[in-house]
């Protein structure tokens, strides 16, 4: 007995097979995020901004400032947008002249103190973990 | 909280369920178009509730501590009118039958029914295993990928939290990209937040499963109804499993809804060719109205909107003369002008310049580094950039963002070895026709961009090359022959 099969008929069974393949291979590294070998990165830099969103009135637009070089404008944006999703509706302006509040997002604590050391801002309240909320000193 | 969850999906999905039984041909009542209505109700509720939850946010979402929970009123009210027409509707006589394509292919031999029994099989396998893959991956990504967190659910925030203030949504700013992004979207998550009286994770999860899953929905079903059973399972099976439909999906990104829109329409129109001239008028309308939910989609809708209503005037004025077009045309309007107006409502009161227009991007800041300079014009005449864009979609097309080659190349193979069908080259032309043009369109976006081309590139081509994935896979399968028996047989005597 021998079995007669058409090249479309392989061909149906190959696009089976590969679309099952396919299918399984992301399951499997969707089980591997699941096992808990990824952490979300918008859920932990929200957790950051927290304590001082009771501090901002919906209404209220405020400033940006961040210690991330802009030669790095992918991080730079990411942490940008994330810092705009985490605080919203209030509007996160990319400025330190535009608003009477500023938040900064920093990685490095001293490099804030470089803002408030030429007089530009002053420090209102550090929430921690890199986040603060300055005040732009009156001229 | 699970019951104002449940009931926020219910109310919407019987807003849809009443409005596609209203709309379509009277008398068909198999499984497979059952499942196609259920599919379409789910997109077309999401839809008509977003455009509702639009007009009570703009006029009366200002003043949310006198107004409350109105929201929910012409909701219900909308619900009830439309259940009652289709009620009434469903009591005349029936003027004609449908014809009925469901049918189940059969094979003669041994090996061949093997086939068609392991087709059924392998794709409801591979449906569990997806399903299981969306909830593991919308679980670890609760606010979705980089687009769903920064555009899409940034904006549902605003619309939920912002209560006066949620045109605050819309002010030129940095951190706020994409202000001019229509709101189908975001309006149905924030719908969802209202209804529930907190911003739930599970709401655009659910969302985007309802869009992935009723997208393989409506792909199967309509192949059911036009081709055969093994035809729709072979196309799910291959949605399914040999795209980034179900990980895009699970990322809560929006090109998978503009996707389901899209092919909504091409498989209505479809259908249409399928009926008699005087019958497909219901199908006409949901055609019109899903063109409509795509362009309040996506701005690739109002593309879409356009090629989709060139393609569809011409092929109807050479299939039936100028007065059957007219005709047609009058119907689909109908479906499409409704939504249409509430887009252009949106974007002639509430959307700043999009950042594809010349000067809507400051290069001062790190915005620099993403921008090209030049021209439109300059772009234009730099035959490089034809060059990278061709070869980008090409191995895009080709890979699939993998290694090895993903499976185009055996849909290529498939095709040579398929006759094509004679009783589908309408449908299949007017639908590869479209999809040609929105091609083109990508194409010359990509061309023109004012942003960095790699960087665009890399970041968007396989979203919108999956937009138009499903679509691509209907007119695919519609317009190939399935196996014959005599293409798999087992012979029992052979030399």
């Amino acid at each position: 007995m021998v079995i007669h099969i058409s090249r479309k008929a392989i061909l149906t069974i190959l696009l089976i097979a590969y679309s099952s393949y396919q299918a399984f291979s992301l399951a499997r590294t969707s089980k591997w995020y699941f096992e808990g070998h990824y952490t979300d990165p918008v859920t932990i830099f929200e957790q950051r901004f927290e304590p001082l969103k009771p501090r901002l009135l919906k209404s209220e637009k405020i400033g940006y400032w961040t210690d991330i070089p802009e030669q790095q404008p992918g991080q730079w944006f990411k942490e940008y947008f994330l810092t705009q999703y985490s605080l919203s509706p209030t509007v996160v302006d990319n400025s330190v002249d535009c608003c009477s509040l500023i938040v900064a997002n920093v990685h490095d604590p001293s490099s804030v103190q470089s803002l408030i050391r030429n007089g530009r801002l002053s420090l209102v309240h550090d929430y921690g973990n890199g986040v603060l909320l300055l005040s732009r000193q009156a001229e | 909280m699970i019951v104002a969850f449940l009931s926020s999906f219910l109310l919407s999905f019987l807003i849809g369920f009443f409005a596609v039984s209203l709309l379509w041909p009277r008398g068909r009542q198999t499984n497979s178009d059952i499942v196609l209505r259920c599919c379409l109700a789910v997109g077309f509720g999401f839809g008509i509730s977003s455009c509702l939850f639009f007009c009570w946010l703009y006029f009366l979402g200002s003043s949310t501590r006198y107004f409350g929970r109105s929201y929910i009123v012409p909701e219900v009210v909308t619900a009830v009118g439309l259940g009652v027409a289709c009620f009434y509707s469903s009591r005349k006589p029936i003027s004609s039958n449908g014809q009925d394509h469901d049918r189940r292919e059969e094979y003669g031999s041994l090996l061949a029914r093997l086939l068609g029994r392991l087709l059924p099989t392998v794709f409801y396998v591979v449906l569990a295993g997806s399903v299981i893959t969306f909830i593991l991956i919308a679980l670890t990504h609760q606010h979705g990928e980089w687009d769903a967190w920064s555009i899409w659910n940034l904006r549902a925030r605003f619309l939920a939290r912002g209560t006066e203030h949620w045109r605050n949504a819309f002010v030129l700013s940095q951190g706020l990209p994409h202000a001019d992004y229509p709101l189908l979207l975001p309006l149905t998550v924030a719908r969802g937040w209202k209804y529930i009286g907190s911003e739930a994770f599970l709401v655009p999860i659910a969302v985007a499963f309802l869009f992935t899953f009723s997208s393989a929905g409506i792909l199967c079903s309509s192949l059911a109804i036009l081709r055969s059973k093994q035809t729709c399972y072979l196309a799910g099976t291959v949605m399914l499993g040999a795209s980034s439909l179900v990980s895009h999906g699970a990322s809560q990104y929006a090109d998978v809804v503009i996707g389901f829109f899209m092919l909504c329409a091409i498989v209505a129109v479809a259908m249409c060719h399928q009926m008699p001239s005087g019958e497909n008028a219901g199908l006409l309308v949901v055609a019109g109205l899903a063109v409509g939910f795509a362009a309040w989609t996506k701005n690739e809708g109002l593309l879409f909107l356009v090629v989709f209503a060139g393609v569809f005037f011409l092929e109807a004025a050479w299939r039936s003369g100028w007065k059957a077009c007219l005709r047609e045309a009058s119907m689909f309007a109908i479906g499409l002008l409704p939504v249409v107006a509430v887009v252009a409502w949106f974007k002639l009161s509430l959307a700043p310049l999009n950042y594809l227009q010349p000067g809507n991007y400051s290069a001062q800041g790190p915005m620099q580094y993403f921008l090209e300079p030049g021209s439109v014009s300059q772009k234009l005449a730099t035959l490089f950039r034809y060059r990278v864009v061709a070869k980008a979609m090409a191995r895009e097309l080709l890979f699939s963002h993998a290694k090895i080659p993903g499976v185009t190349p055996l849909l290529v193979f498939y095709a040579l070895f398929a006759r094509p069908r004679k009783s589908s080259v309408i449908s299949a032309s007017t639908g590869a026709a479209i999809l040609v043009l929105m091609l083109v369109g990508y194409f010359f976006v990509y061309i023109t961009t004012p942003l960095n081309l790699v960087h665009h590139l890399d970041t968007s081509l396989a979203r919108l090359l999956l937009q138009l994935w499903p679509s691509w896979l209907f007119v695919f399968f519609l317009a190939t022959s399935t196996p014959k028996p005599n293409h798999l047989a087992v012979a029992p005597h052979a030399q």
